[in-house]
């Protein structure tokens, strides 16, 4: 039968390739080969019987186990006497004690030669950082002290002379009065900053601690000043940028042998731990590494819907279980892990987790890693509940679980 | 329903199932041969569709537009610049020894070829072919240690990247060279999910390479009094290996092995039996040993492959009464012994014992030639099974099609 033949320019010629008529038995024959596989029954959903052929030895295709981990060294420390944390306490809580110093760079004064200049008023203010309870009949006293040294021991120093004294937790924001007659020596001190040593609130009377924020203090001048003929009042602001809270040492002492680990709290408690974990085998897989804190019972409960965060960092230097200050451990600044939110509410938050970065176990045990162990931290926890974690002395220890895959065989 | 619309209608039945093939089972599983998951990979023909059809057998075959990628001396016909390019859809069906089975789809595009005739009678050529596949897909729930449930996906193979250089000496007198590149890799990733939420999943990947490095192929073809014999030489090459495990965080090197690419060599010849009908037959061997790769998971034996085909050519347009008449048929069938000696079922190394895999297939084909006869589109449909489930466990039937598109500067003159 005769086909019309089409020559493209540019192309194959399709003409020629209309569906020829091939002999019935060419499909039949197709039709046969293709119903061989095509209408096999299929029982599973592929891919569980080419485990009949994953065959790799006598070792399997890796395992995992998991490992839980005791602390071979635990303590709580101090941070130290001084604490430059987001907030200032000032005031006694039984054997706690603390005062808040300050320290002015740079002073803002007003026009003193203006027309019709007056000092109007002089006061310290600080806002209230969030606390717990409201001190009751805190007196505390606003005065010039002899030295800003965050290394001094409690009390630090000395008072040399009183500028003003205010009830703490009464007004909102704290502020100290100081009398308009102390303007002639703040103009000296503005003239020569390093001639005012340093400034500090302390416990003149009364209980309780009060909880301020930290950097956010301000001494304010209020003066008159004729201004296009009239009277004008105006108020001026020193920032006093440097604080920090100096505090009586932290009680109970740790000794290093503690069944309890007091982490966070009024004194900023710190829990460096020590786990020797197994070294990861060569190309094994590290799938979990894990803290699990247990909180005492008989932990103080946290106000409703207050929460903490834990952070985590890593110690560089060798410790021992004896050491009761944070100075020597050497850690890090960055945090390892973060844990929001944190909040003790009962027995149900008995156990807390932590999960760390799964390459901190294999840099531990790696050949030439250092593992000096972790440091928690509770941040900005001192208005807040401790954390009182059970230690390695207790039934109940801190626990690291690690879990660890080792690798499945090569093909050859 | 007239006779000849009974037929048009078989005919599209057939033509639709062949396309729509790899698609059949969405359940099916993406991977080539069971046998796949250990050893070498499946060995691929990484042939067009004619010399498929013909089982395999191409070692004989020349013409201006006809050659095999088994011999290099079969190109040496070709007048114009030819390419080719071939795509291979595949669909298995595997059976366990408890009545089991899963099916299973992949497509390969095995082969793409370029050729062209330079002066002073050279051919010169280049080619992409696939030697073995090593994908696989298996999932398999875990319990030592921790529960899990595992993926493993297999990627590589062994490609061949082919320079080829041909010549005729006189119309019964053809020579062939190829470098033959090897080049490839076997990957392998693992994926661990654990019923136990504190533990993260776990990646591993185990990728075995070796470096690129080529050898030599020679080939001939003479031809006598209609007879047309072929054979081809391959030279050895070792390939040293490198193994990587690589996990989050660490990654283990391990050199040292070797690969060998054995020696081989393929001997055939193609006969005229009837006026339109030709018989072609081929055997081909590569040496393949323990000594090739130093493992305790697969022991090599020579490849060998057997393949016998018949072509019936079709009419020239001028000669023709039909259609029918103006198309090839081709019928073939081969036997394929694997390389690997794998563990038989049961072992988990070659010390507890190893079976061959042996393969045998079926073949059918036919092609058609453009009007302006510079391009050719080939059709080849094999079906066949290999394993054996006593010994391995599973065992597999497979129905693969091959399409090859060919066109020559005279497509686009």
């Amino acid at each position: 039968m005769p086909f019309s033949s089409v020559r493209s320019d540019n192309g194959l010629s399709w003409a020629a390739m209309r569906p020829a008529r091939l002999p019935f038995s060419i499909p039949a024959i197709l039709f046969a080969l293709l119903a061989l596989g095509a209408f096999g029954c299929s029982k599973k959903d592929g891919r569980l019987l080419g485990n009949e052929r994953l065959l790799r030895g006598p070792n399997g295709f890796g395992t995992t186990t998991s490992e839980a981990l005791f602390p071979d060294r635990d303590t709580y420390v101090s941070p130290g006497a001084a604490n430059f944390s987001p907030t200032l306490l000032v005031g006694n809580d039984g054997v706690f004690e603390s005062r808040a110093f300050f320290r002015i760079p740079a002073w803002s004064l007003p026009d003193t030669t203006a027309a019709g200049f007056a000092v109007s008023s002089i006061f310290l203010e600080v806002p209230y950082d969030t606390f717990t309870a409201t001190p009751f009949s805190l007196v505390l006293n606003f005065a010039t002290a002899s030295a800003y040294d965050s290394l001094a021991a409690f009390p630090g120093a000395a008072p040399i002379q009183s500028l003003g004294t205010a009830d703490a937790g009464i007004v909102l924001p704290f502020v100290v009065p100081i009398p308009t007659s102390t303007f002639s020596p703040i103009k000296d001190w503005a003239h020569a900053p390093a001639s005012l040593p340093g400034l500090m609130l302390y416990t003149v009377g009364g209980t309780g601690v009060t909880a301020l924020r930290a950097g956010q203090a301000r001494l304010r001048i209020g003066y008159d000043h004729i201004v296009s003929n009239a009277s004008r009042r105006d108020t001026i602001s020193t920032a006093i940028p440097l604080d920090f809270t100096l505090h009586t040492p932290g009680t109970p002492a740790p000794t290093g042998t503690d069944s309890t680990l007091i982490l966070g709290g009024i004194y900023d408690w710190r829990v460096p731990l020590h786990f020797a974990p197994l070294a990861v085998p060569a190309g094994s897989t590290v799938n979990e590494a894990t803290l699990r804190l247990r909180v005492e019972s008989a932990n103080a409960v946290f106000t409703a819907n207050r929460g903490v965060d834990l952070e985590v960092r890593r110690i560089r230097n060798t410790w021992l279980e004896s050491e009761n200050s944070l100075t020597p451990l050497g850690t890090d600044s960055t945090t390892i892990v973060t844990t929001k939110r944190i909040a003790y509410g009962g027995t149900a938050d008995s156990v807390i987790i932590v999960t760390l970065p799964q390459s901190l176990v294999r840099e531990w045990t790696a050949a030439g890693g250092v593992n000096e162990g972790l440091l928690l931290t509770l941040k900005s926890n001192n208005t807040l509940p401790e954390l009182r974690l059970r230690s390695r002395e207790s039934s109940n220890p801190i626990e690291l679980r690690v879990s660890i895959t080792t690798p499945p065989p090569g093909r050859f | 329903m007239n006779s000849r619309r009974r037929k048009s209608l078989a005919l599209t039945i057939a033509v639709a199932f062949a396309i729509a093939l790899p698609a059949l089972p969405p359940s099916a599983a993406r991977a080539t041969s069971v046998y796949s998951i250990g050893g070498l990979g499946e060995p691929q023909l990484d042939e067009g569709a004619r010399v498929r059809a013909l089982g395999g057998a191409g070692v004989a075959e020349f013409g201006v537009d006809l050659f095999s990628q088994v011999n290099p001396a079969s190109t040496a016909g070709v007048r114009h610049l030819l390419l080719q390019g071939t795509i291979v859809p595949a669909y298995r069906r595997v059976s366990g020894l408890n009545g089991d089975s899963e099916n299973a789809s992949e497509t390969e595009v095995p082969l793409l070829r370029a050729l062209v005739r330079l002066p002073a009678r050279f051919v010169l050529g280049a080619s992409y072919g696939v030697g073995t596949d090593a994908q696989f897909r298996v999932e398999r729930a875990d319990t030592a240690g921790a529960l899990s449930t595992t993926r493993i996906d297999g990627t590589g193979g062994m490609q061949l990247i082919r320079i080829t250089a041909s010549r005729e000496f006189g119309p019964s007198l053809r020579f062939g060279i190829d470098h033959e590149i090897v080049a490839g890799y076997y990957r392998e990733e693992w994926t661990r999910d654990f019923a136990d939420t504190n533990l993260a999943t776990s990646r591993d990947t185990l990728e075995s390479r070796y470096e690129r490095l080529g050898r030599w192929r020679l080939g001939v073809q003479g031809t006598v009094r209609g007879w047309t014999l072929g054979g081809v030489f391959e030279t050895k090459r070792r390939l040293p290996l490198t193994s990587f495990q690589r996990a989050s965080g660490t990654t283990v090197e391990a050199g040292g092995t070797s690969l060998t690419i054995p020696s081989g060599f393929t001997l055939g010849a193609s006969t005229p039996v009837f006026s339109r009908w030709r018989a072609t037959a081929q055997y081909r061997r590569a040496n393949w040993e323990r000594a090739s790769l130093a493992s305790d998971l697969v022991d090599l034996q020579a490849l060998e492959r057997l393949s016998f085909g018949v072509e019936r050519r079709g009419k020239k347009a001028e000669e023709s009464h039909s259609w029918r008449e103006r198309l090839p048929l081709r019928v073939g069938v081969s036997y394929l012994q694997w390389p690997d000696l794998l563990p038989v079922a049961g072992a988990s190394t070659i010390a507890g014992g190893t079976a061959g895999v042996k393969e045998w297939a079926v073949s059918l084909g036919t092609g058609i030639v453009t009007q302006d006869k510079g391009g050719t589109i080939d059709f080849s449909l094999e079906a066949g099974s290999r394993g054996n489930k006593d010994d391995l466990g599973v065992s597999e039937r497979f129905v693969r099609a091959a399409f090859t598109l060919q066109v020559g500067d005279d497509s686009w003159k």
